[in-house]
């Protein structure tokens, strides 16, 4: 090593571990010594992917990809025929294979699949499998294979065909179109390999019915979309150590979730829908005094309507999620943001709520608040004046599409001057004169979007010069006011109880902006 | 306060707050478990370090002894080199042999925050620099066989980062 080289390479290690795969792929090339220690280098290492996407076709002409130092291969949308020459290379050290949406030679998956002894994970979603034969079978064994996912296949022979070769799952997801007749082998593969698997993502109500007869069972998550609530509640017996939850679309009331809550005692996460609690209030979270976080989407596009989210300490509440509710309550809806203070993520979308003051008083009780996303809240009265309190910790704020005034917007970005993210979308209050506010307002802000909204592209330039730490600034400008958000915003008012009218339109309008989701 | 004595390689001796020498995980294996008695008015000899480096060294540590613990950061993604503050900024604005001997200095000293805001630096002056680039900064030489350099592009050209 030269004297014009002084720094060990131990050191030189260490500065590894600051770049991107990007600036790593020219680091590997600088010189043999960097080489051999960024390839010896395993968190280095499993940080590359090898990813393909589109039209692509694979086969034997590929070489380009002979010698990989990835450990995780994505094939997007990739056509794949032959992998020889180049696979074995690639797949003895192979610990992730993604071959979602490919399409995939049967007998050309088994040989990669051979060549793979390694892996860690494999996802099939939504894969099409040519020349599926009744002769094709698993002559491999994957022991290593702790999660394997299969999605929409158009071949259920598939289970069949690799249950034999995962003997150690942990973690199994299915999803299929209702039509596909693939609950026997879904329910064999799951009872073969009960003594291991921890996780179960497959929301089909047979599926579910079998667990209760799999005594061997213990899973920590689980997901029983689909299947029927009697069925559910006897799972949730047999499995008192389940953490997570999935029922978003099972229609339970409350009563039911407030049995699943003691017969939960360790439920960190739940995925529900409030369809069952109609026009009251819920008390299932007081039954889930462990719970971090509380994901509340619809059935399907229509609101769950309560009165407010119930006055309970749920002390270890991290992250609340909410979509497509309305809470009717006036002076009681955000009760239980001031009594479970430990919130860091909140996010709404397309609520409905009628004190804007109170929501903010809510916020306010936040103090570990992190991540607060808005994305098309309708209030119906934004202007009561609402009392903010300055908040250090929130780091990522996102307004979507919000009808709010320009005074009330400039007092909600005040209230948070620690951010380093901000996504300002579809905002009208959003004018030249509010994005002139913001290096003022954030010296932090490292990420900024603006999306739609009405300023002009001279204010953007001046902010970007003068927000020192910015690192990714993307905008896109366009009309502002969609007809269809007028319309909600004027004729939207939730003292008249106009309720059902409203959601028709809405519902409308979801079909007209593919955003929301 | 309680001060002690460090003896850099070019002999020259430094009296410093324990607190501030404290910064340095070296200096403070030597005082806690060795049972180094800094009272006997002896320096601690660091012989890997010019009176230089120390001086500078002794700077930031000044500035930075009252810092907390920083958060640990997840090993499986790359870390920010974004976040420096402004006053480490204007400390490393020095030409490279000097950053490169306060590195060396500090990995020695063992002031793994030190350490960290100067790799910081030097990735900064990598990132989006190509390989040539990178040599020409650093004054590397490129002693790959020929065509050896070419084959590693090509080999990785579909690599990127790992999507979770």
């Amino acid at each position: 090593m030269s004297d014009l080289r002084p720094l060990p390479l131990e050191v030189w290690q260490h500065i590894f571990g600051y770049l991107a795969v990007r600036d790593l792929k020219s680091a590997l090339r600088v010189c043999p010594d960097w080489c051999q220690q960024i390839v010896g280098t395993s968190s280095l290492i499993n940080r590359m992917q090898i990813r393909i996407t589109g039209e692509t076709t694979l086969d034997h002409r590929s070489s380009g990809i002979r010698f990989i130092l990835a450990r995780k291969v994505c094939l997007f949308k990739t056509k794949i025929l032959s992998v020889d020459p180049w696979w074995p290379a690639l797949g003895a050290l192979l610990k992730d294979l993604d071959l979602r949406e490919c399409q995939v030679v049967v007998p050309t998956l088994m040989a990669m699949l051979r060549q793979a002894p390694n892996l860690v994970r494999l996802t099939l979603d939504k894969v099409q499998y040519l020349e599926l034969e009744d002769a094709v079978a698993a002559d491999f064994q994957l022991n290593r294979l702790e999660y394997l996912s299969l999605g929409m296949t158009n071949g259920p022979r598939i289970v069949d065909i690799l249950r034999p070769a995962c003997p150690a799952l942990k973690s199994f997801a299915f999803s299929a179109r209702e039509s596909v007749p693939s609950e026997r082998e879904v329910i064999e593969l799951v009872r073969g390999v009960q003594g291991t698997l921890e996780e179960l993502f497959v929301p089909i109500n047979a599926v579910g019915r079998a667990l209760l007869a799999m005594d061997r069972l213990k899973l920590r998550a689980v997901n029983l979309n689909r299947v029927e609530p009697e069925i559910i509640l006897d799972v949730c017996r047999m499995q008192p150590d389940l953490q997570i939850l999935d029922v978003r679309v099972s229609r339970l009331d409350d009563s039911q979730l407030c049995e699943i809550g003691q017969l939960l005692p360790n439920l960190r996460q739940l995925i529900t829908n409030l369809d069952g609690i109609q026009h009251q209030e819920p008390r299932f979270l007081s039954a889930m005094p462990n719970l971090e976080q509380l994901i509340v989407s619809p059935v399907g596009r229509d609101f769950q309507q309560i009165e407010s989210l119930g006055d309970f300490q749920c002390r270890k509440l991290k992250s609340l999620q909410l979509s497509w509710v309305i809470l009717h309550s006036e002076e009681d809806a955000w009760k239980l943001l001031n009594r479970s203070r430990n919130i860091e993520t909140l996010k709404l979308q397309e609520c409905v709520f009628p004190q804007w003051s109170k929501f903010v008083d809510g916020l306010n009780a936040l103090r570990s608040l992190k991540r607060l996303t808005l994305n098309t809240i309708t209030v119906s009265n934004w202007t009561d004046s609402a009392r903010w309190v300055v908040n250090d910790s929130t780091q990522c704020l996102r307004l979507w599409n919000l009808q709010i005034p320009k005074a009330q917007l400039l007092q909600l970005l005040s209230a948070f001057p620690a951010l380093e993210e901000l996504h300002l979308c579809h905002m009208p209050a959003v004018d030249d004169g509010v994005v002139l506010e913001l290096p003022r307002l954030f010296p932090r802000l490292s990420r900024l979007l603006i999306w739609e909204c009405s300023n002009w592209k001279a204010s953007l330039r001046h902010v970007s010069e003068k927000l020192p730490a910015l690192v990714v600034l993307k905008y896109k400008f366009g009309p502002v006011t969609v007809r269809g958000m007028q319309l909600r915003a004027q004729r939207y008012d939730l003292r008249r109880g106009k309720f059902d009218w409203c959601e028709n339109i809405m519902a409308k309008l979801y079909g007209l902006f593919g955003y929301y989701s | 306060m309680s001060t002690i004595k460090l003896e850099t390689s070019d002999g020259v001796k430094f009296t410093v707050k324990t607190q501030v020498a404290k910064c340095s995980g070296t200096i403070r294996t030597m005082l806690e478990d060795i049972g180094i008695n800094p009272q006997d008015g002896e320096a601690i000899p660091l012989s890997n370090v010019h009176s230089t480096i120390l001086q500078k060294i002794l700077v930031w540590a000044e500035h930075h002894v009252d810092d907390p613990e920083p958060p640990r950061e997840d090993a499986d993604a790359a870390k920010r080199t974004d976040d420096i503050c402004s006053w480490d900024e204007d400390f490393l604005k020095v030409d490279q042999r000097t950053l490169f001997d306060v590195m060396l200095a500090a990995n020695y000293l063992d002031m793994k925050q030190l350490i960290a805001v100067c790799c910081k630096t030097v990735a900064n002056m990598i990132k989006g620099k190509t390989a040539d680039q990178i040599r020409r900064t650093f004054n590397i030489e490129n002693d790959f066989p020929p065509g050896e350099e070419d084959k590693i592009r090509l080999r990785n050209q579909f690599c990127e980062e790992r999507s979770r």
